[in-house]
Order: C-alpha cells, then structure tokens, then sequence
C-alpha cells in the first residue's frame, strides 16, 4: 500500500496540498479526479518519488515497482516506438502483443516525430504496461483518444494490471467507471 | 493548379564541377598575380608550388614529418575532448567546479594562441609545445558544449528515466549522448580545424624536430618560398582530409545506431 500522511506541499506561494492524507490499498483501481490545479499531478509526483513533500510523509514499500503514464507523453524522439515500448529489457514479442492491442501494429519502426498525439499516447500506455508495474500511475491517459481507443485502452490497462494498483488521474472519469474501485476527488486548498 | 519541381539529375556531378571551377578560378588568381609580380621569393607560381610538393611527397622525411606532426596535434586533440567531456560532466555535477573552472575556461579562450606557445617554450620541451598547445584550443570549446548540451538534456525525459529505472549505462546512452550529440558534434569538428592550425603555429614557433612548423620555418629562413608555400599547401589539405573523416566516422557510427535500432 502507499500512504501518504498529512502532505503539504507549496509551489511559491501556492500551496497546492495541505495535509493531505490518503492510503491507496494495494491491488485496488482508483480515480482520482478534481479541478485544474488542484494537485493531482503533483500527487503523481510525490508517489513517484520525483518531488518531496514539504511536509508530512510518502511511503511507498521498498522494492515496489511503481510506473507512468506521465500528462505528457515523454517518449525519447531518436527512439523507435518499439524501443520506447521495450526500453532497456522488455520481450520484443510482448511489446509487439501490446503495440498490437492498442492498435499500432505496423508503426513498430516509426519515430514519436511522426505519430499523432493520440498514438504517441498510446506508446505511452504501452511503455508503462510492459514495465510490468506493481503500481500503475496514468496522469491523464486518454488524452487525444477517441471513444472507442479509451474504452480500449482502459480495458486492456485494467485487464493487464489486475490484482495490482492502479492509480488513475482525470477529468474524464467515463472510461475508467467501470473499473475503479474508488474515486479519490481533490478540493482545492484555500491559500 | 499544377506544382512541378525540378531536380538536378545528377547533382554529385553538378556539385563537384563547380567545386573544380571554383579551384580552377582561384588557382588562376593565383598565377595572375605571381606572373604580375614575377617575383618568386615573394609568390611562387601553383605549378612550381604543386612540383615542390610533389618532390617532397616523394621523400621518406616528408611523411615522417606528417606523421609527427600530426601525431602530436591529434595526442593534443584527443586529450581536449576527453578532459573537456569529463570536465563538463564534473561541472554540471559540482557547482563549486562550474564556479572555479569557468573563468578559467573564459581566460583559456580569449588568450592568443600565441601567448601560450611562448609561455610554453619557457618550461615544456620543444616537441610537447604543439600537443599542449592544440589541447588548450579543444578542451574549452568541448567543454562548453557538452556542457551545454548536458545543460539542456529534457528534464521530462530525466524524470521518465528515473520513474522507469533506467541504468546508469541506459541514462548515458538513450537520454545524454542523443542530447548532447548536437552540441558536441559540431563542436569536435571546429575544434579539429583549430587545433590542426594552432598545432602547426606552435610547432613554427618551438621548432620541433620532424615539423611541419619547423619546415615552415626553415622554408621561410632559406627564402625558399615554393617549399614554403608547398608545406602551407599539405597544411591545408590534411586539414580538410581530417575534417572529412572525423564527420565520416561520426555520420557512419549514428548511421550504424540507427540500423542497430
């Protein structure tokens, strides 16, 4: 399980979680939804480990193998879109089944440069699903998707990680209602 | 309405026939006015300059003279890149080392080469002049650069690195070197020409033995200006010999990368 206890944390002036406190139980689905700006990102952040709180705690389970799917896609350009997917040591045929599952087989060899925003998304869920991950995060995973690739996607995201954490961050709560266990709904904080 | 474009056939041939013009044009300049001053101290003909060359190509001095003298610029060359790599990745690591070692880079650059090789010929032997001399023309420019370009590696993708635990062998590779490669590229190139143009000045000035500076200088002692001119004339076209291969062997390894991936 992650859980964070009593976090705050600012930007500047802003405080954007103020001792915020939450415990995403392991192997539950949630969403987490919540106006602009009020810290679902940053939430993201903290369970990654790549800002600390200001105060209060993060804990996260030593040797948990936690991924994302970041707002932006983050794909390295010089890469192909099967060595994105791949990275350092993922099975190739696997990565092909997953490319194939979100509907970009055949774009194997192409650069991010020249793929849509909508299937650069796609390489994104596919990266972070053939990581395997104890704990999936997706900030805003169906970005740029028609209805149909969402409910695709998030069928096979769903399907893939079952029995393992998924932490869902969105505004569009349609595609992921099926399947969460919980929806976690932010409030902005009063500064 | 209809867009038509229109494409050279053979654009190699094109290239190349004005490439050999445009020789051809300068190489007349050249005639024109050693025939104007019919002098030959003071300007040899092209057809003199290129027998001259010619002769000494056939001797064994001559290419061990190459030889060294390009030995010794590239020792200085490959010694550049290497400290300033290592130093831009320990400046951008340590504050305290950007904070020390840039204005020491900042004075390496604005001092005239030839500063250095007189300071130089107080306390280094003759015949290290040169690679020291080339070293100190690499190491700033190779290390501004590649600073520049660890400087502005995407933090996002920094970020996705670490999220998916990337190695430390997968970070340089997949994340740094794509980043600083255009930085660094151009950088090696350039600094390649200077350190070729400054090595040669330093070897006129220390005199080492088996020299093209020290030809150069003895050519220029004796008056014996085809010689002179002929020696200027290798200069030349080693420099653009290396330049070439340097950007070959660069074009060729991404191109063997792109394949591999």
């Amino acid at each position: 399980m992650i859980r964070l206890e009593n976090v705050s944390k600012a930007f500047g002036e802003k405080a954007v979680l103020a001792g915020f406190s939450f415990t995403f139980e392991e192997g539950k689905r949630y969403a987490v939804t919540g106006p602009s700006g009020v810290g679902k990102t940053t939430l993201l952040r903290l369970i990654c480990g790549l800002i600390r709180p200001d105060s209060g705690s993060v804990e996260v389970p030593e040797g948990t193998r936690v991924r994302a799917v970041f707002q932006e896609d983050r794909l390295l350009p010089w890469k192909t879109v099967l060595e994105n997917v791949r990275l350092e040591n993922g099975d190739e045929a696997h990565v092909r089944e997953l490319l194939s599952a979100l509907g970009l087989e055949g774009e194997e060899g192409s650069l991010p440069k020249s793929l849509s925003g909508g299937m650069s998304r796609r390489v994104a869920i596919a990266r972070a699903l053939c990581a395997e991950p104890d704990v999936l995060l997706l900030d805003e995973p169906f970005n740029g998707l028609d209805d149909g690739m969402k409910a695709r996607a998030a069928a096979l995201i769903f399907g893939r990680m079952k029995g393992k954490t998924v932490i869902v961050i969105t505004h569009d709560t349609a595609p992921v209602a099926e399947y969460a266990d919980e929806t976690l709904t932010l409030q902005p904080v009063e500064n | 309405m209809r867009i038509s474009t229109t494409q050279s056939k053979h654009p190699k041939l094109k290239k190349a026939a004005a490439a050999v013009f445009a020789a051809a044009f300068w190489l007349g300049i050249w005639q024109l006015a050693a025939v104007l001053i019919n002098e030959q101290i003071v300007l040899a003909p092209p057809l003199t300059v290129f027998k001259t060359l010619f002769s000494l190509a056939g001797t064994w001095d001559f290419w061990l003279t190459v030889a060294l003298s390009a030995l010794r610029i590239f020792c200085g060359y490959a010694l550049g890149v290497l400290f300033g790599v290592a130093f831009a990745v320990l400046t951008k690591a340590s504050r305290i080392a950007y904070t020390l070692l840039r204005p020491m880079m900042s004075v390496i650059k604005a001092t005239p080469v030839a500063s250095f090789i007189i300071m130089l010929l107080f306390f280094s032997p003759n015949s290290y002049i040169p690679t020291v001399t080339s070293f100190l023309m690499v190491f700033p420019m190779i290390w501004a650069n590649t600073f520049k370009g660890i400087d502005e590696t995407d933090e996002k993708l920094l970020e996705m690195a670490e999220v998916f635990g990337f190695s430390r062998k997968c970070l340089l590779r997949d994340v740094y070197m794509p980043s600083v490669k255009p930085y660094f590229v151009p950088a090696a190139l350039t600094s390649l020409g200077f350190a070729w143009k400054a090595g040669i000045a330093a070897e006129v000035l220390a005199s080492p033995k088996h020299s093209i500076g020290g030809m150069l200088y003895r050519a220029k002692v004796y008056l014996e200006t085809p010689e002179m001119l002929a020696w200027t004339l290798c200069v030349i076209m080693i420099s653009m010999l290396l330049e070439w291969l340097l950007s070959y062997l660069l074009k060729r390894r991404s191109a063997e990368r792109s394949v591999a991936v």
